[in-house]
């Protein structure tokens, strides 16, 4: 067992993780900042369970799923919706999935924010766990207990979720004229 | 010929499995991972530029250094004792309240406007009520809820009276300007409003007289983001409305204030 002190070091390493994460779930920043402050704070006091040689990012990002969960919860039980920034993207997406000219090309076209914001577009679950496999690089293993799924579900969550999120760009693509030529 | 399914695409994004024969013979698979890929190399390229933002980690060891001293402090819990723990995530949430109320004063501070960044550090608090909904002091009992404010703000702000139809969410302390005010969140007809009561003028806060309660109090409003601000002055403290609805139901609010 590490002393507290070099555990709260361990935590505090993974912050910039944790802010991209809280980004990804919650979309504005200070409330990113807030679910970080949360998430640590929880640790700190938990670190009693935390398992020596696993993985302290993927436990950490499991607390911060957790909050995450009951803040919605809360805010469904008062009657709020989770607030969404102005968005860049939108148009509806189209119902047919079809490959682009040039997958690459046109990804090009989007800024970074363009392509976080899309991404708040999809549902949370699907969110995540894209953001775990695909800015992590976390195992399929290690998804499915960050998120609590089976990892067949979290196959077909990120996959499902790339596709929505092509969607989206792709609309938003056609609307700021960049793309109009589907295969 | 079977196309690869979603499953399989995932495991040779992820390395499980090598890229099948199949996907050189046929160019939809092989549009279909590259464009997979693709998307999966844009999205992690988005985040690589997100940081913590500087002093995130000083300022949550300041919110730890807090939260054991108030463990340590055994006169809060003779306040609200059922509510303890609640007080800690308040100091938290006004370390957070300090940082993003320092960031806007900078921003605007920059443009030579102190009455717009009193409306920014307004729908901030509002914004950091909504993001800590569950963590919000929600005592039933209103002279125990009187009595923390009492404690914490030196005052015990005006609540919506029973029978008004506004439910009262949770309450709690933020930092306004270098100070400690009162929040609280009511429940409106469409979505939650946060309550903030600072001795501000509404003229110092930048905002315009354009209504009148049912008492006829001026009725101060303004606008910042998404978020309509509509304030009264009561004695010596302005009752800031900040939501995401309209006037008219801020309005509504700040007329379930007992006169």
């Amino acid at each position: 067992m590490e002393s507290p002190e070099r555990f709260e070091q361990i935590v505090l390493s993974h912050l910039d993780s944790l802010y991209r994460a809280a980004a990804a779930l919650c979309g504005r920043m200070d409330g990113a900042e807030d679910l970080v402050q949360t998430t640590v704070l929880k640790a700190l006091e938990r670190c009693e369970t935390f398992e020596r040689g696993t993985n302290c990012k993927a436990w950490l990002f499991q607390i911060m799923r957790n909050i995450r969960i009951d803040q919605l919860r809360h805010r469904r039980v008062v009657g709020n919706t989770v607030p969404i920034d102005e968005e860049l993207v939108t148009a509806k997406p189209e119902a047919e999935a079809t490959a682009w000219s040039d997958a690459r090309d046109l990804l090009e076209n989007f800024s970074d924010e363009q392509v976080i914001r899309a991404l708040k577009r999809l549902p949370e679950d699907q969110r995540l766990t894209l953001f775990l496999t695909d800015v992590e690089q976390l195992s399929q293993q290690e998804v499915a207990e960050i998120t609590g799924a089976a990892v067949g579900t979290v196959k077909s969550r990120a996959s499902r979720a790339r596709n929505e999120l092509r969607k989206h760009l792709l609309a938003y693509a056609k609307e700021m004229g960049f793309a109009g030529r589907d295969r | 010929m079977n196309h690869l399914t979603d499953e399989q695409f995932e495991d040779i994004l992820h390395g499980n499995t090598n890229v099948p024969e199949h996907v050189e013979r046929c160019a939809r698979c092989r549009a279909r991972l590259d464009e997979k890929r693709a998307v999966a190399r844009r999205v992690h390229q988005a985040f690589s530029s997100i940081q913590a933002p500087p002093g995130l980690a000083d300022r949550i060891r300041a919110g730890i250094a807090a939260s054991a001293k108030a463990d340590a402090t055994p006169e809060r819990a003779r306040i609200i004792p059922l509510y303890l723990h609640r007080h800690l995530w308040s100091g938290l949430g006004a370390v957070a309240a300090v940082l993003v109320l320092a960031v806007s004063i900078g921003l605007f501070v920059g443009t030579g406007s102190q009455a717009n960044a009193a409306q920014v550090a307004l729908t901030e608090i509002h914004h950091l009520n909504l993001d800590a909904l569950g963590q919000l002091v929600n005592e039933q009992d209103p002279n125990a809820l009187c009595a923390y404010m009492e404690g914490q703000v030196g005052h015990c702000p005006a609540m919506p009276h029973a029978g008004s139809g506004m439910n009262t969410c949770g309450c709690c302390v933020r930092q306004f300007q270098g100070q400690q005010v009162a929040s609280y969140v009511v429940q409106a007809k469409d979505a939650p409003v946060s309550v903030i009561v600072v001795p501000e003028s509404p003229e110092d806060l930048g905002l315009t007289p354009r209504a009148k309660t049912a008492a006829m109090r001026d009725i101060w409003q303004g606008k910042h983001a998404c978020c309509n601000i509509a304030c009264v002055r009561r004695g010596e403290y302005s009752y800031c409305a900040v939501g995401q609805v309209t006037q008219k139901e801020l309005a509504t609010v700040l007329n379930a204030l007992p006169e």
